[in-house]
């Protein structure tokens, strides 16, 4: 019988910010609060208000051609998150992760030309973050 | 005391933001890894990875803990380089191999590599790449 669970907040029982969810293949658990994004953003850096969407996100501040900084609202635990960044732009420009400069608020994201590889603003590129929350 | 919780839906308090607990499960990220790549390579924190093999400049294997169900997964690579030259950097699977010898259930071997406007693809160690898999566990 389906079955649904109304809740607000989910906590671990052992450890709260530890809860298993059990993997599609039925044989193994994952954790859930540590495979779930904590940050993303959809922006149009060559706007002057990008963000499009985002979660977890602050602010966003565009530094100069290409070179964007995203604030968090709740912090990572620590600069060791993982990125992931991509373009949707027709000119598909590459994208270089400047994130290990910075700490546990921000994610920073360079975006480069494909023709000349000199930075450039981007009509459309997403950003997230893996890791773990404060 | 450790319990389980079977439920197919889950909601907030006021009935609102409903999702599936398939979607749950589905959508959340099965590992990562941030990573030094350079020196004695060093995992800086990660999520289901039990290990990481330097092979050569740039090249490096990262294993899985808990394998994936197949080698169809989603997976994400991110290399930062300090470089003074202006360059596109990219972090994933090499040219010119066999996928399925660099994507299976328990692994992934990702290259670190530039282009620059002047030079062609070259491989460099990476001080922090990261990889981020989707998809479906074993």
């Amino acid at each position: 019988m389906a079955s649904q669970l109304k809740v607000d907040t989910i906590t671990g029982v052992t450890t709260a910010g530890s809860v298993a969810v059990t993997g599609e293949g039925n044989s193994t658990t994952t954790n859930l609060q540590q495979g779930l994004l904590k940050h993303w953003c959809r922006y149009d850096g060559a706007e002057g208000t990008p963000t499009r969407d985002s979660f977890n996100q602050a602010s966003f501040t565009d530094n100069g051609t290409g070179d964007y900084v995203m604030a968090f609202i709740n912090n990572m635990a620590n600069a060791n998150h993982a990125p992931i960044i991509g373009s949707g732009d027709w000119r598909t420009h590459g994208m270089e992760n400047t994130d290990q400069a910075t700490t546990a608020n921000t994610g920073d994201v360079l975006t480069r030309a494909p023709n000349n590889a000199s930075a450039s603003d981007c009509d459309e590129a997403g950003h997230a973050i893996a890791g773990d929350l404060a | 005391m450790a319990s389980i919780l079977r439920v197919d839906t889950l909601t907030d308090a006021s009935s609102n933001n409903s999702v599936a607990t398939s979607f749950v499960a589905g959508g959340s990220a099965k590992a990562w890894i941030n990573m030094n790549g350079t020196g004695t390579i060093a995992t800086n924190d990660s999520l289901n990875i039990s290990g990481t093999t330097d092979n050569g400049t740039g090249d490096y294997t990262i294993t899985i803990n808990s394998n994936m169900n197949n080698d169809d997964f989603s997976h994400i690579g991110v290399a930062h380089f300090d470089d003074a030259t202006n360059g596109i950097y990219t972090f994933g699977l090499p040219d010119n191999v066999t996928f399925s010898d660099y994507r299976t259930t328990g692994l992934v071997r990702y290259e670190a590599a530039f282009v620059h406007a002047t030079s062609n693809r070259t491989n460099f160690d990476s001080d922090e790449c990261c990889v981020t898999i989707h998809g479906d566990l074993a």
